[in-house]
């Protein structure tokens, strides 16, 4: 074994240990989830010690609150969806799919209808209002920000995302 | 203790579904990765602790952003490193840059296991641009193409850093 290779085994067995209780540290300091599992939720709701009052008076006022108001409910702003259209210009490709912050990135999951006869491709899809980003995959191997928007963010990773805002009418309006 | 056998993207699903253990497995798979990745840019402990705990932190908070395709280590590892060059250039603002940071130190000595002591001094003389590829590539045993995307340059430009970091290192170390 040369000089050379003495020194990268060296280095191969060399590792750097993070501090001791680090994991613990960054769980303790990232703030509460505001999507909580089931589990947790069934955890923190369910009774303990024989308490029972709180429990069965929500069940009480949920039953009221079903009774008197259905009618009169709207759905709360989060749980609303704009329906948002897509498109892009491919006249030559096979298929154009749609990755996003809003389907966790994931391939196949959205393809945009296409090409009409101007080579447009179009999907329309239900998004919450908020800040979303999206790229095109065209052919599966090119990707494409939105070349008709006007806000674009480097994915640090060579991509370039789109970024749109989708805001809510009926409450802007309101 | 058993082993999670879930993949990386796979957590990731499951920590935006609330479920805090998985991202919890996703810190205890990375750390050593990202501490190592942060001493290596602060060559110091606590700078190193304080800028891995910021990138998880700041991971978990932009976790809708990470795309399956990619290297969660890589993707993590590329936060942390902003941040710690951020962390920099907001000292170097403030005109209060230490020695420590504009010359190229030693790891606190009590830090380092003995063994590795002479190596550590040596990696330390290397300029950050060359030792950090080094480390990530016989440390941590990162691909070349992942390297890259964690320090924003070209595969080769890694490969050709790796290779004088190696050199450099050999010269060094030479009796």
């Amino acid at each position: 074994m040369n000089e050379d290779e003495k020194v990268l085994e060296r280095l191969a067995k060399h590792r750097m240990k993070a501090p001791e209780g680090f994991a613990e540290r960054v769980m303790e300091s990232l703030p509460e989830w505001s999507k909580p599992t089931l589990r947790d939720r069934m955890a923190d709701f369910w009774p303990t010690h024989g308490r029972w009052i709180a429990p069965s008076c929500a069940g009480a006022a949920a039953m009221l609150l079903v009774v008197f108001g259905l009618g009169r409910m709207e759905l709360p702003a989060e749980a609303r969806q704009v329906t948002f259209h897509f498109e892009l210009h491919a006249p030559g490709a096979d298929q154009v799919e749609l990755l996003g912050t809003f389907n966790h990135w994931r391939p196949g999951d959205i393809v945009l209808n296409g090409p009409d006869a101007s080579g447009h491709w179009t999907a329309e899809v239900a998004l919450p209002p908020g800040r979303h980003e999206y790229i095109f995959l065209v052919d599966g191997e090119r990707w494409l920000a939105d070349p008709k928007a006007a806000t674009h963010r480097p994915d640090g990773f060579g991509r370039v995302n789109t970024v749109i805002k989708v805001y809510d009418e009926e409450e802007d309006a309101a | 203790m058993v082993m999670d056998e879930r993949t990386d993207p796979e957590l990731v699903k499951a920590s935006l579904d609330g479920n805090r253990t998985a991202f919890e497995e996703l810190v205890c798979r990375h750390q050593d990765s990202v501490f190592g990745l942060a001493v290596g840019m602060t060559r110091n402990r606590e700078d190193a602790a304080d800028m891995a705990q910021e990138a998880f932190m700041r991971a978990y908070s932009k976790l809708e952003q990470y795309k399956p395709e990619y290297s969660f280590r890589s993707w993590i590892l590329r936060i942390c490193a902003n941040l710690t060059k951020n962390l920099f250039r907001k000292r170097m603002r403030r005109r209060a840059v230490e020695d420590k940071y504009l010359v190229q130190g030693e790891i606190e000595r009590d830090a380092v296991d003995p063994d590795f002591q002479e190596l550590e001094d040596a990696l330390a003389q290397l300029p950050p641009k060359l030792g950090l590829p080094l480390r990530m590539k016989y440390m941590d045993g990162l691909p070349y193409d992942e390297i890259a995307q964690v320090l924003g340059i070209g595969v080769s430009a890694a490969k050709m850093r790796v290779m004088r970091a190696k050199n450099q290192l050999a010269e060094l170390l030479r009796p």
